[in-house]
């Protein structure tokens, strides 16, 4: 039980971790370790040296393409963001598809950006729930298990870290019109829309095209930045008359990115020390981060300190404490996809600022409009009413207001074995995490939300506290060549946290941003949540000289989310492995074969996360109206529902051959059952949400599988003395599919947005109107018509008349223009066909070059960026380039019964009418979601030993580093990885950083 | 050996002592209560009426202009009217009503989310009052409240989402899903008939109860008997059953004279004598910029209204007589310039809005015939929000009157509404015939602008919408200066929303007979 060996083998080659390397490494797993070779199940895991080449503030970012099975978002660009993950596919439609994080053995509340990357010692992700029984409730998406450093260094060993670092954007924008295509488009747009919408009045093209040269500007930009007179700008077909320009004044005015994105800058310092004797071993460090993103007000300010200390006084005895902290000052950018049409995002107000709207005040001349002290001003819209985006300026509010949280989290662990009767031993472990957070919203009184209030300050205070305690008993015997070990244990955690939130108003004095600088509370509010589980837990293993393992659990576990009558759930596994390069016959192989093992495994956990903290209760919100209390249907009662389980199975066979190959293929099959599911009711039953237009109630119904296959392999190329190469490749295949659904839905499926749940079918499989084309004789895109609800021509009973005005006959088949009457179907899904990484390690002495390219074919996007940019109407609003190559006019010979009418390509015709008909979400929308991004590049050079003795250090190392170099994608702008489900919308996208770094070690 | 024995079965012992206490996963929320407990009580369920009332001015679905109460006065009343102008060539498609069969807007299922939420909160009253402890005249009293909730509802729902009653054949085509109860499954569309017949069940049996229950409401937020009376008459109007609105009419205003002048001039965002029913605003309680004073009040600080105040239209303007008070709530621009295509004022107009009325914030920008009838008691958009009062009824009055072929008793509420109370000291009306109905609609426009009856108006009566731009002598922007005739956008009828249909297969069936 001398845990502290976890310590890993040093490697020759710092590469990336396959699950076929170093067989017989010891890895973490669930309450305790293991020898690689000894799994049943399967582990991926990554140790310290891969994690310190990597310039990422949150330790799980470095997950991303180091093993088959793993996929990794991690594009939010925010300094101090935690990607999204998501292992072996997607089990839950409702609840939480996020892994179980488990620190140092206990499940970890924190944030993932609360720890410091160089504090890792390794980070495990268990994939299977042969692997993760263990960790029974929560478990059934994966575990990711971090492991702190220990004292290890016979000698005291210290440890100096710097990085500095440079932040840009990541993604290019979307290819979007200057200022010229922009005017003649909306002179188009709005032409076209006179003819198509008003015809009574402007039964000519000629006299719509008066209409639009001399009102466009007038009654819809109102801005002309040009240096003609704004009926004078065009000519009689809506082209800018020769000569017309921008002003000269405007010039970089008109970027409005320019003005929120900088070059960010990175800085990490690290400091560590350790020992380790026979009696104790303690490892300590102190770590200080500063992000400032590309973006102006999103940094992220981290300080951490960490003790972990153990100490062995009998050799029955043993004990341990370990103690982290930190403290963490971030500003925020509301940059989020869920903010992906807030004012203050950056991403949703310059990505669509048309192109003639200056970020500051000019004079009719161009010239910029000064204030009494001579400096520019920023042109807030109301001035010049502007029609965008009035009173709205996303660098001046940015600039003025305020959105810091102040974050500090203390966790402690302690525990104590007592080894007894020669082969058991008990261990109590108890772990406190405490974390605090403090967010202060300003905003401010001259221009935005602030602006109708004189001001307005909030506070939102966030007290956790998690506990876990746990006992453990173990047995663990040898007999010859027999190995038996046994674990049993209890386990209860507890999650609690308090809310509390203020809100006051009216400022008294400019900049002073603390709650008594205001008069009015509009809001004071506050409350806590309780979530608790308990938990029995058995495991037994054995082996057979190290050549036949077998492994089973059970654990039972009970849920406060569930009635007191469904709460416990029970969950087991069994596994076993062969290492067949052991046996006799394969002697004659070893030289080929450097080691082979056949492993399968199954096991079934659990999944709560898919209903709230009190899923089961039938509720009423508590509200105030006219300072009394008022309550009213939040959520329906769910008496019946369970545990969500997850089982899977999985079969591997790893291998090392020729000593220089390692292969590893593996089949899974992972499938969840009773599925915790909001059901959606028809909407008239009732919305329990004063957000979100949905009644709903929870049940557990129905089943998804998540199959594949994963293949993981590495070829040492070049072994030499000198040089040395590594090539590794991971692909993940992976096809989900739902099995079961409730009767009632079995049918018809379950539509959720741009995507129908439905038996055979993907949790992100599309189902949208379908699009055909763009009518060339009209420039209306075509869509099938749903002709199982509505009929043209004549009645048929039990439908609908599709409306003649939305119909289009071509030959003797029949669209329509509207959507609303269109058909949907099945549109291909958000999940990539294949994913995984490519890596490569080349070293010539201490010098190495490494890259890591994650990629993913065959997934479908729909980005909703991408069609804001499309739609032209008469609010003003960026376009986008495609729209030059919009239908305009009927091309020379087209007529009605042309085989080639209908444009599968093409792009709709201009129009503010018939824009929302155009432009509609279709299948038209779905883009190509594959992307190939170079991930990180890292060269090293550690120094020869011999000179760095001289100098009296132990070590000395230089490094510098290029995260998320480039992404390749089908469109320029879009982030195919912002979401797993495949949507796309204004956020923040990657962060590339540049980072040079040096370790001293003493 | 035998120590460490001791030991081993101290620490089993220990072990099972981990176990925790039986209650330990009993956890219980603290900013929620179970349904169990508010329908406990009659005290419990008064929060429950209580937070209707809420529901009906608070935010929703984090998008602006979702207020509850005010959205529907906003966007399906004002905006699509005839008779409101706005200077928002961008809500051309509200404004324009083009989104009537776009069935996955958030313009097209507001008002079935926002509603049916109501029905859902009324039915599990209704369901679960009978139950509670308390006295038997609260619970009738309660009990009469969620009745009479249920019943505006569903007034409000058909009007949205179903024919006008005169293209219905009677009653008999579409009407709406009608939920009497807890169930939240499949359920099929009744007629547009039934839906009446279950409106005025439930408005008889809310009388009936308010009576025998011998309770007052304290609030003007909360629903009584007056409000009840008020509902029916609303409902029989668009019903077309005019003695049962012009009766339901007369007993609903009978206590609540019409405003003073001074009241009519006060902004409309307090509760007085003439209002029967309306929603509560503090700032405390605010909506911030979601509210309907934030888009109308016009010396609201939020940028809806500062840069684009409402405005009457130029035609409707024009007919309010001189002496008329009413006439002095507008920015009339006499000779002083202002941009015709949008209406925005010159300096001259501009001076002379502010010196006549302070209160438009000093960053506002001043449009001509901007309205200063609402406004608000804080900022951005503070206040009270009437939602019915006795000059409708007077109106209901006048209108069922005039189609029951009572002229005399149509001219006569023309004449209480608009003489007796002063609002217009000169007024007479002897008219007779199309020019008494003309005169009717004529004073509903001028009386109830902005409260959210414009579009409702136009469709009940079946007349077309024609805004005219100012080429053609009114005062609506080109891009919103249509016409939009009865027949057109699906008779003016919302189609249900995807919401529903996604999720409720037996809205596919026939129509019962």
């Amino acid at each position: 039980m001398r845990t502290e060996e976890v310590a890993i083998a040093p490697k020759m080659v710092i590469s990336l971790k396959n699950d076929a390397r170093a067989i017989d490494e010891v890895v973490v797993v669930a309450y305790g370790t293991a020898k690689k070779s000894s799994l049943t199940g399967a582990v991926s895991s990554v140790d310290s040296k891969a994690i310190e080449m990597r310039p990422v503030s949150s330790v799980a970012g470095v997950l991303e393409g180091q093993a088959a099975g793993i996929q990794v978002n991690n594009t939010y660009g925010q300094p101090g963001s935690d990607p999204t993950i998501r292992i072996r596919g997607f089990s839950s439609v409702n609840g939480s598809n996020d892994p179980l994080y488990v620190l140092d053995g206990v499940p970890f509340g924190g944030n993932i950006s609360d720890l410091n990357a160089n504090d890792i010692e390794s980070i495990s992700v268990l994939k299977d729930a042969a692997s993760s029984a263990l960790f029974g409730n929560r478990a059934s998406n994966g575990v990711i298990l971090i492991t702190t450093k220990r004292g290890r260094s016979e000698r005291l060993s210290v440890n100096a870290t710097i990085n500095q670092g440079l932040y840009n954007r990541g993604i290019p924008e979307y290819d979007r019109m200057g200022a010229d295509d922009f005017m003649e488009t909306m002179w188009k747009g709005y032409r076209n829309s006179l003819m198509s919408g008003q015809a009574d009045k402007y039964p000519t093209e000629a006299l719509a095209n008066a209409q639009a040269s001399k009102t466009l500007i007038s009654d819809l930009l109102i801005y002309n930045i040009y240096n003609k007179g704004a009926q004078e700008l065009f000519d009689s077909n809506g082209k800018l008359v020769a000569g017309a320009k921008v002003l000269d004044g405007y010039a970089g005015d008109l970027d409005w990115y320019k003005d929120i994105e900088r070059l960010g800058h990175r800085q990490d310092y690290s400091i560590n020390a350790d020992a380790s004797t026979e009696k104790a071993n303690y490892f300590f460090s102190l770590g200080y981060l500063d992000e400032k993103g590309y973006v102006k007000t999103s940094d992220f300010q981290r300080f951490n300190a960490r003790a972990n200390i153990n100490i062995t006084p009998r050799k029955w005895f043993k004990t341990g404490v370990t103690l982290a902290a930190s403290h963490q000052v971030s500003n925020s950018t509301a940059g989020s996809a869920d903010d992906a049409s807030s004012f203050v995002n950056p991403f949703y107000f310059a990505r669509n600022m048309a192109p003639i709207y200056p970020v500051h005040l000019h004079k009719a001349n161009g010239e910029y409009e000064l204030d009494e002290n001579g400096n520019i001003q920023y042109d807030g819209g109301s001035e010049l009413a502007r029609p965008q985006n009035v009173g709205r300026h996303v660098v001046w509010e940015n600039g003025l207001d305020l959105d810091r949280t102040y974050r500090t989290t203390l966790q402690g662990q302690a525990y104590a074995t007592v080894n007894f009767l020669k082969d058991f031993s008990f261990t109590v472990r108890g772990d406190l995490n405490l974390r605090n957070s403090e967010n202060q919203g300003y905003e401010n009184p001259i221009i935005g939300n602030g602006q109708g209030n004189k001001g307005r300050a909030k506070r939102v205070m966030y007290r956790y506290k998690n506990y876990t305690f746990q006992q453990q008993l173990s047995w663990d015997k040898s007999f010859g060549k027999h190995h038996v070990d046994v674990l049993v244990g209890h386990e209860n955690y507890s999650y609690n946290y308090g809310y509390t939130y203020g809100y006051k108003t009216t400022q008294t004095f400019s900049g002073n941003t603390e709650l008594v600088n205001f008069t009015n509370i509009t809001s004071l509010t506050g409350y806590q949540n309780d979530y608790r589980t308990e938990s029995y837990l058995s495991r037994a293993r054995y082996n057979y000289n190290s050549k036949y393992f077998a492994e089973a659990s059970f654990r039972r576990d009970g849920s406060s989310r569930f009635h007191p009558d469904n709460r416990w759930g029970n969950f087991w596994s069994v596994g076993g492995s062969w290492m067949i390069s052991q046996e006799k016959f394969m002697e004659n192989t070893q030289k080929a074969i450097s080691s082979l093992k056949l492993r399968a495994s199954y096991g079934e956990v659990g999944n709560d996360a898919g209903v709230g903290y009190y899923g089961y209760m039938a509720l009423y919100g508590m509200t105030q109206n006219n300072n009394l209390g008022a309550a009213y249907k939040t959520q329906n009662d769910a008496y019946d529902i369970k545990w969500e389980t997850s089982s899977s199975f999985g079969v591997a066979l790893e291998g090392r051959f020729y000593d220089r190959v390692n292969l590893s293929l593996e089949y899974f099959d992972k499938r969840s059952q009773d599925l915790l599911f909001d059901v959606q009711l028809p909407l008239s039953a009732g919305a329990t949400s004063a957000t979100s237009a949905s009644a709903t109630v929870s049940k557990n119904l129905g089943s998804i599988s998540n199959r594949g296959f994963e293949i993981t392999m590495d070829v040492d190329a070049i072994q030499k003395k000198d040089w040395r190469w590594n090539i590794g490749l991971n692909a993940t295949f992976l096809k989900n599919k739902i099995l079961k659904l409730p009767e009632q839905n079995r049918t018809e499926g379950i539509i959720s947005g741009t995507k129908k749940y439905m038996e055979g079918h993907g949790i992100y499989d599309y189902w949208m109107y379908q699009y055909v084309g763009v009518d060339q004789m009209t420039g209306n895109c075509l869509y099938q018509p749903d002709l199982d609800k509505y009929y043209i021509g004549d009645a048929v009973g039990g439908k609908s008349e599709l409306p003649a005005e939305y119909v289009v006959q071509i030959g003797d088949k029949y669209y329509t223009t509207y959507t609303t009457y269109a058909r949907k179907d099945w549109s291909g899904s958000a999940i990539p066909k294949v994913n995984g990484s490519i890596s490569s390690s080349l070293s010539y002495k201490n010098l190495t070059l490494s890259v890591l390219m994650t990629y993913a074919l065959g997934g479908k996007t729909i980005d909703y960026s991408y069609q804001s940019l499309m739609g032209v109407t008469s609010n003003p609003s960026a376009l986008h380039k495609d729209l030059l190559n919009s239908w305009n006019g009927a091309p020379e010979g087209m007529t009605e019964n042309s085989p080639n009418r209908i444009d599968p390509n093409g792009i709709p015709v201009v129009d503010f009418d018939r824009s929302s008909k155009n432009n509609a979400t279709s299948s038209r929308f779905l883009q190509d979601g594959s992307y190939l991004v170079i991930k990180n590049v890292n060269l090293s050079y550690s120094f020869p030993k011999v000179l760095v003795r001289k100098i009296d250090l132990s070590g000395l190392s230089i490094n510098a580093s290029i995260e998320n170099l480039a992404t390749f994608t089908h469109l320029k702008g879009m982030n195919p990885q912002q979401s797993f489900a495949g949507t796309n919308d204004n956020a923040f996208v990657t962060a590339r950083v540049f980072s040079l770094g040096i370790n001293i070690k003493l | 050996m035998k120590r460490f024995n001791k030991l081993a079965y101290g620490l089993c012992a220990l072990m099972l002592m981990g176990s925790c206490a039986g209650d330990y996963l009993d956890t219980k929320p603290t900013s929620s209560t179970g349904t169990s407990t508010i329908f406990e009580t009659t005290e419990n369920a008064a929060l429950a009426i209580n937070g209707i009332n809420k529901l009906t001015t608070r935010q929703f679905l984090e998008t602006q202009g979702m207020n509850g109460e005010g959205t529907i006065k906003m966007y399906y009343g004002n905006y699509a009217g005839n008779h409101f102008y706005v200077n928002l060539p961008g809500w051309s498609s509200i404004i324009n009503a083009q989104y009537n069969e776009s069935v996955s807007s958030v313009y097209c299922y507001y008002p079935w989310y926002y509603y049916y939420m109501i029905i859902g909160n009324a039915n599990a009253i209704i369901m679960n009052i009978d139950e509670a402890k308390g006295t038997q005249s609260e619970r009738e009293f309660i009990k009469a409240q969620a009745l009479t909730y249920r019943a505006y509802a569903y007034t409000m729902l058909a009007q949205i989402y179903c024919y006008r009653w005169s293209d219905s054949n009677n009653g008999t085509s579409q009407g709406l899903v009608l939920r009497l109860d807890t169930s939240t499954g499949d359920m099929p569309l009744s007629t547009l008939a039934q839906v009446y017949t279950t409106i005025y069940d439930d408005l008889t049996n809310a009388i009936s109860l308010f009576g025998t229950s011998g309770k007052h409401r304290s609030k003007n937020y909360d629903m009584d008997i007056e409000v009840a009376y008020a509902i029916y008459a609303r409902a029989a109007l668009n019903r077309q059953d005019y003695a049962t609105a012009a009766s339901m009419a007369e007993k609903a205003r009978k206590d609540h004279p019409l405003m003073t002048n001074d009241e009519y001039k006060a902004g409309f965002c307090n509760a007085n004598q003439e209002w029967i029913w309306s929603s509560y605003g503090a700032l405390d309680e605010t909506l911030h910029y979601y509210s309907y004073f934030s888009y109308m009040a016009y010396n609201s600080s939020a940028s809806a209204v500062r840069s684009y105040p409402k405005c009457i239209s130029k035609e409707l303007y024009a007919k309010i007589p001189a002496t008329d008070i009413r006439k002095g709530l507008f920015l009339d621009p006499g000779n002083m310039s202002y941009t015709a295509s949008t209406g925005k004022a010159g300096t001259a107009l501009d001076k002379y809005a502010r010196a006549n009325y302070p209160a438009i914030q000093s960053n506002a920008t001043v449009y001509a015939y901007m309205q200063y009838k609402v406004a608000a008691t804080e900022m951005p958009g503070v206040g009270n929000l009437n939602h019915f009062r006795s000059a409708e009824m007077y109106l209901i009055e006048a209108e069922a009157k005039y189609f029951s072929n009572d002229p005399t008793g149509a001219q006569n509420a023309l004449i209480a509404l608009n003489k007796t109370s002063g609002r217009d000291a000169t007024y007479t009306c002897t008219k007779t015939g199309d020019a008494l109905l003309s005169e009717i609609k004529t004073y509903r426009a001028i009386e109830l602008w902005g409260e959210g009856f414009d579009w409702f108006d136009m469709k009940r009566w079946g007349d077309p919408i024609v805004r005219k731009s100012p080429d053609q002598g009114g005062n609506f922007l080109a891009a919103l200066a249509v016409t939009i005739a009865p027949n057109e956008r699906n008779k003016w009828t919302w189609k249900i929303p995807l919401k529903e249909s996604d999720y409720n297969p037996a809205l596919n069936g026939a129509l019962p007979e």
